[in-house]
């Protein structure tokens, strides 16, 4: 026996356009298209080669979800089959979270004969779509930044203007097709629970060049976006772009342990774990220069003191100064969720942001105009320390516009 | 325990009610019964009889007796019944309201 050719054709619809979904397969039939019982793959349906018939094809609401890859899951009950087969309808195959059935016979009653009811049995899956959407804008607006602990302003600082305008782009499409779910579900169970019955019979997918605009958008967006975050984070993971302190050409924008001993003596304490006297820049449109740095040195002040610590500084020139107002308020809210956080009065002044608190280790925040450094230092001699005011104000002048 | 009563039965509801009250039966035999009590005018569409079945099973208007194969036999429970005599009560005093009015 042969097999039967199949063709995909992408649908023009969404899956949850339930009138759509029945005139488009309508309209294939009329065309010598029939939908094959494989039904639905990847958004694509699969069509057998026919005489051009005249079908009607319905879509009735499924308890059940399909899976990932292929929208063709389980057989509705053998309750529905029966009741369906004996008025002459067939089931066919699934799409998204509906049943489709389809008969031949012109005489064969409606799937549906009463709206109200039909409205009744789109609840559930109402109440999925509009779960989905909900999880969504948790997910996106309050578990990833809570839970991850990420600030939307740094991120933009870390992936700079193109990876953020993809990451909101990638956003705004997975939020928009899960909203345009809801709409087109709520609108068609309104008109039905009006008593108005659904539109069948015309082709109703004549925007689908926009469907399809936005399918394809989405999918190479977001696959683009997946490509682009997994790079950034594989780059961050490795130790490739630190350079050890003695190897730095560059002059560094803001103070180090050297400069809190003017005319005294600075020796850096070689030890080599992880990340300790090492340099890391980055730059992009949104921060234009931004560091990660951590030294262990030992100085020894004017008047003989000596001081050995660990300072560890991030810091950031963004392209705006609300951009760096921003991340200094960021900064402070992530580190203020630190079970160790506990503030500390001090003040530097003559900056336009300053934030001293202990997370762990003596931490302050500065800002002043396009420039943010949050510098922690931990002295580690057992007899002498700097006071905080003493090396914060050091980083806060090294940091001023003018 | 069901929540709070169907607020309305739309005329295919009440049909489907009625059929449970004349006797315990399948789904396929309530759709010919409907048929044949409303001389062919109420026709139920499979996919609306499954519904209001599925409905009326959650609310407790009918419940499941005897299953053979693919056929599930239902009878009306007393909730049911209340329900649909409420529902008589209401369009017993629509007729009487619009035949005091002609």
């Amino acid at each position: 026996m042969s097999e039967k050719k199949t063709f995909y054709r992408l649908a023009p619809c969404s899956a949850y356009d339930v009138e759509g979904t029945e005139s488009w397969l309508e309209d294939m039939a009329a065309r010598g298209f029939v939908l094959s019982r494989d039904g639905f793959f990847l958004g694509a349906g699969i069509f057998e080669k026919s005489e051009p018939k005249k079908l009607r094809y319905r879509l009735e609401a499924a308890e059940r979800k399909s899976t990932l890859l292929s929208d063709y899951d389980e057989l509705p009950d053998e309750d529905a089959l029966e009741l369906s087969e004996k008025e002459g309808w067939q089931y066919v195959a699934m799409r998204g979270q509906f049943f489709i059935y389809r008969t031949q016979d012109e005489n064969a009653v409606e799937l549906n004969t009463d709206p109200q009811v039909q409205a009744m049995s789109l609840n559930k899956v109402r109440k999925n779509v509009i779960w989905n959407l909900i999880y969504w804008i948790l997910w996106i607006f309050v578990l990833i930044p809570i839970v991850w602990r990420i600030s939307p302003v740094l991120l933009m600082l870390e992936l700079g203007l193109a990876k953020s305008l993809l990451t909101i782009a990638v956003v705004a499409l997975t939020l928009g097709f899960s909203a345009r779910r809801v709409v087109l579900l709520c609108r068609l169970r309104k008109r039905l629970k009006s008593g108005q019955a659904a539109e069948n019979g015309k082709f109703r997918c004549k925007s689908a060049w926009r469907y399809w605009l936005f399918r394809i958008l989405g999918a190479g967006l977001t696959a683009a976006w997946a490509i682009v975050i997994l790079a950034g984070f594989l780059n961050s993971a490795s130790d490739e772009n630190q350079i050890r302190l003695g190897d730095y050409a560059g002059e560094l924008p803001f103070a180090t342990m050297a400069d809190f001993a003017p005319g005294g003596e600075y020796k850096r304490e070689e030890m080599y774990f992880h990340g300790s006297n090492t340099v890391e820049t980055r730059s992009n449109l949104l921060a234009p220069f931004a560091a990660e740095y951590h030294e262990i040195a030992e100085i020894t002040l004017s008047d003989g003191r000596k001081i050995s610590g660990i300072l560890s500084v991030g810091y950031y020139e963004t392209a705006s100064p609300f951009l760096a107002r921003g991340a200094a308020k960021a900064l402070c809210r992530k580190d203020g969720r630190s079970e160790y956080f506990s503030p500390i009065e001090a003040d530097v002044g003559g900056v336009e942001f300053f934030a001293a608190y202990a997370d762990i280790f003596p931490t302050v925040v500065i800002q002043d105009g396009c420039r943010v450094i949050r510098a922690s230092f931990s002295q580690t001699g057992l007899e002498d320390a700097l006071p905080l005011e003493y090396w914060a104000g050091i980083l806060a002048e090294s940091i001023k516009s003018q | 325990m069901p929540k709070a009563a169907l607020r309305e039965l739309t005329e295919t509801m009440f049909y489907v009610l009625m059929a449970f009250e004349h006797e315990a039966m399948c789904g396929t035999d309530a759709a010919d019964f409907i048929a044949r009590k409303s001389g062919g005018r109420v026709r139920l569409g499979p996919a609306t009889l499954y519904t209001i079945l599925g409905k009326f099973e959650k609310e407790k208007y009918i419940k499941e007796i005897e299953v053979s194969g693919r056929k599930r036999t239902y009878e009306i429970s007393e909730r049911g019944h209340r329900a649909y005599l409420a529902e008589l009560e209401r369009l017993k005093s629509c007729i009487s309201d619009a035949e005091r009015e002609a």
